[in-house]
């Protein structure tokens, strides 16, 4: 099946563009087309541990099961700040 | 509801829009651009989002920031797009009967909405180089049992 993977701010930069289509088999997770991304871009790899996953409005976990043609959005750390 | 803009925020308008005749207490914060991080000089900055998810969890915020502290109002406001130093990137007001509440939820609300929106800044440094700054892995709003 085809997903779709949004990139915002540093991993735009990083991919390139902001958004990119994956061909995963059937009934794949998030997990699967994280570890896609990773192969495809390094950097975006390197920085797994740290990021959120996003369909639709929403935060998704690892086990999240895709559907063809979602739009998942990968999410860079926020800004924390010190309080 | 809250609002994401470019326009310049404004205090006031906030501290209008949570007004009830109940309150006897109104609890603001602003946050604003700040010409150094980790000791380096920086110039101005650039703060992107993902629109139509910050603003909802900015309405989230809001929502869970009076049914959590039993607030009468709670408002926040970001503003995305560039910054110079001195300028405000995010607004809230909190108003309630009596300020303590008001003054939790207002704190209450800034440190999550920094965990839990996705909004990121992009800082551009005295000495030429430009990074975006990494917090935490971003994560949903903490709901109260």
């Amino acid at each position: 099946m085809k997903v779709q993977a949004s990139y915002y701010a540093m991993l735009r930069e990083i991919a390139g563009t902001d958004h990119e289509f994956y061909d995963l088999p059937d009934d794949s997770t998030v997990e699967s087309l994280l570890a896609a991304v990773a192969s495809r871009h390094p950097g975006i790899g390197a920085r797994q541990k740290h990021l959120a996953v996003v369909s639709g409005n929403a935060y998704v976990n690892p086990g999240y099961r895709l559907s063809e043609g979602e739009d998942i959005s990968l999410i860079p750390p926020v800004s924390g700040g010190r309080p | 509801m809250s609002r994401l803009t470019t326009e310049a925020l404004s205090v006031d308008r906030l501290v209008k829009e949570v007004g009830t005749p109940e309150s006897g207490a109104v609890a603001t914060f602003l946050g604003v651009v700040r010409n150094h991080h980790g000791g380096r000089g920086v110039l101005r900055l650039i703060y992107e989002a993902k629109p139509a998810m910050a603003q909802k969890i900015m309405d989230e915020l809001e929502t869970e920031a009076v049914r959590r502290f039993g607030v009468s109002r709670c408002r926040i406001d970001h503003r995305i797009g560039e910054l110079g130093i001195g300028e405000a990137s995010v607004a809230i007001a909190v108003s309630s009967p009596h300020r303590a509440d008001a003054i939790r939820a207002c704190e209450w609300a800034i440190n999550t909405l920094k965990e839990t929106v996705p909004i990121w800044k992009k800082e551009f440094f005295a000495d030429g180089s430009v990074e975006w700054v990494e917090g935490c892995a971003a994560k949903p709003v903490p709901k109260a049992d």
